[in-house]
């Protein structure tokens, strides 16, 4: 008998302090319906209707695939804008994942002016909005840094003039190409590190100092420390700093597909097939970064015996 | 000796390769300090790179007077970073609800927090215009509309409310991110202090305002900070939802049209100036904000425990 009553107890407060669960997300759940879930569902709608607008009010009309054969049987670009798009992801994505952790290594060390540094590498987070970005690379300013590789613009590309070097060096136009199209965006590369470098560093100081010491005694050089010791413990950062970078290029603003449907939206305020535009490019984005994920689950994290 | 040699090399590559990055990082910065202060006539004379021969302020002058920088800025301030400290207070409330409590439906929320941070606001931006435009709850307005035959639903578009109702409900700017570092921070908040709370007969809400909210400022300052920035830069959404009064971040987006709409020429060595200079006054705040807060932000950064 005081057996039940103990458990209804303590099933009450278990109840209770769900219920403070709910209490604390309501506001954020009525504005998923809201804001979040309630807009999606109706783009989704879109994309499958004829929309049309009179003063203001939404008239939709089902007609099936129809905007999705169209944006890829009519529609010039939009191929070409989703293969520029995954193909800007898979050349930028491991660029900056390295470039972003090996300035965080560096920054982590102990050296003079480490903090100035920091400070420097962190401006991109402040000021990497694209506001400015995109002020500075419009046609009526000259800024030689962002026309360092394209040359077309100006005479003068930057201090040196890479083109030149890369025609010195004779390699096959493919390559030469790439790399060029490399150099024309490191600029670029290098501002959207940002908050990727802020991550690692935040991971790379979650290690115990013990682990390294214990490394050294056992005679481990800085190489094999770097690849037994650091990447494996950084295993959860590194999952982060892909998710997040992938997303950041993907729905950027410049990102060739989000511009086109930014566009066909705003300028020729067309709804509904740019509605089907982001849909098929979205269901395209789960697609590539599931198979990245599950990429990098099957092979780095059983390689570090990683148990999430 | 040999060691020594090695650890000079080591240092000599950092500098290089630090020094190398911070060039590029900083670059446009002093591009548009050069430019803020220059005569014109300086920018078009050839043998004039970085340092001008005359100094002048009219280009601030011309800017501010151009762009209506004062009236801007108070929009600026009143609607997106009013909506920033909101958005704060909201998604702290939700992130706690999620980190500390079990509920049904927990893995849900979890995906669905993820959503918001991986769906572009373009996929959202036209359904939540034309809801804004036609604001109605749940059809009921509409319902009585058409029975009396008058418009009932409310236009929200043009004023700050269409910022201010995501922010409230935590569905703002970027809300997904700041939920996300929130619920990592009081993933790690130590649970006694709360047990001890409840023993002494505070209920969840007392204690989270009265215990956990004090203690946590490391990740209140970083998320304000955050969301200051992301608020003070945006320029998508702003540019969508109003057609007056727009917020700096709009303005600056499209400063050499602005100057165009005024009457100046876009390729004219004045107007460049003077749009860098605006460009520098834009950006002044964030960096004064940065430039202060640098120890505190990067320490709260780098020990808020992005990274679980």
């Amino acid at each position: 008998m005081k057996k039940t009553i103990k458990q209804k107890k303590a099933r009450g407060i278990e109840q209770v302090k769900s219920a403070y669960g709910y209490k604390f997300i309501a506001l954020w759940l009525i504005g998923q319906v809201l804001f979040f879930i309630g807009p999606i569902l109706d783009s989704l709608q879109y994309s499958f209707s004829n929309v049309e607008m009179t003063s203001g009010k939404v008239e939709t009309m089902f007609c099936g695939l129809e905007h999705y054969r169209e944006i890829f049987n009519a529609n010039p670009l939009y191929a070409d804008n989703l293969r520029d798009a995954v193909g800007n992801m898979c050349t930028s994505l491991p660029i900056i994942m390295s470039l972003s952790l090996v300035m965080a290594l560096i920054l982590n060390q102990k050296f003079r002016g480490r903090l100035a540094f920091r400070g420097i590498f962190f401006l991109p987070v402040i000021i990497a909005s694209g506001v400015i970005m995109y002020v500075l690379q419009s046609e009526y300013v000259s800024v030689p840094l962002f026309n360092m590789a394209s040359g077309t613009k100006y005479e003068y590309g930057g201090m040196i003039d890479f083109n030149e070097i890369l025609r010195e060096l004779e390699l096959p136009t493919q390559i030469l190409k790439l790399f060029s199209q490399y150099l024309s965006n490191v600029f670029g590369l290098i501002w959207s590190c940002g908050v990727q470098i802020i991550l690692f560093l935040s991971g790379l100081q979650s290690i115990p100092e013990q682990l390294y010491e214990v490394s050294k005694i056992e005679g481990a050089t800085k190489w094999e420390e770097f690849w037994y010791l650091t990447i494996p413990m950084l295993k959860d950062v590194i999952l982060l700093v892909l998710v997040y970078t992938m997303i950041t290029l993907f729905t950027a603003v410049d990102n060739p597909v989000i511009a086109q449907t930014y566009s066909t939206m705003r300028d020729s305020q067309i709804y509904d097939q740019s509605s089907a535009m982001l849909w098929a490019y979205f269901v395209l984005v789960g697609i590539i970064m599931g198979i990245v994920l599950l990429a990098y689950n099957h092979f780095c994290l059983k390689k570090w015996g990683g148990e999430s | 000796m040999r060691k020594k040699i090695e650890r000079g090399i080591v240092s000599l590559f950092r500098y290089v390769f630090l020094i190398s990055f911070s060039y590029v990082l900083l670059y446009p910065l002093l591009y548009l300090i050069v430019h803020a202060v220059q005569d014109p006539i300086d920018y078009l004379d050839p043998t004039v790179q970085w340092v001008s021969k005359n100094l002048t302020l009219d280009n601030l002058k011309l800017g501010i007077e151009v762009l209506d920088f004062w009236d801007s800025l108070k929009e600026t301030l009143l609607v997106q970073i009013v909506s920033a400290l909101i958005q704060v207070v909201s998604c702290g409330i939700a992130a706690y609800g999620m980190a500390r409590f079990e509920f049904k439906g927990k893995k849900l929320v979890t995906g669905l927090l993820m959503l918001n941070i991986l769906v572009p606001s373009t996929m959202i931006i036209i359904p939540s215009y034309l809801n804004f435009r036609n604001v109605d709850f749940l059809g009921i307005l509409n319902l009585i509309g058409n029975a009396t035959g008058k418009e009932l639903t409310i236009n929200l578009l043009n004023t700050p409310y269409v910022f201010y109702l995501p922010a409230i409900f935590g569905v703002g700017l970027q809300s997904g991110l700041v939920i996300y570092i929130f619920q990592q921070f009081f993933k790690s908040f130590p649970k006694e202090l709360e047990e001890a709370a409840y023993l002494d007969g505070l209920n969840p809400f007392g204690t989270f305002f009265r215990i956990v909210v004090p203690s946590s400022s490391v990740v209140i300052i970083t998320t304000t900070i955050l969301s200051i920035i992301w608020h003070w830069n945006e320029y998508y959404l702003p540019s969508m939802y109003l057609s007056k009064d727009y917020p700096l971040a709009v303005k600056i987006y499209d400063v050499f049209n602005v100057f165009f709409a005024a009457g100046y020429n876009k390729y004219d060595a004045a107007t460049i100036n003077a749009c860098m200079a605006v460009c520098l006054l834009f950006l002044l705040p964030p960096l004064l904000m940065y430039l202060f807060l640098q120890k505190k932000f990067i320490k709260s950064i780098t020990q808020s425990g992005i990274v679980g």
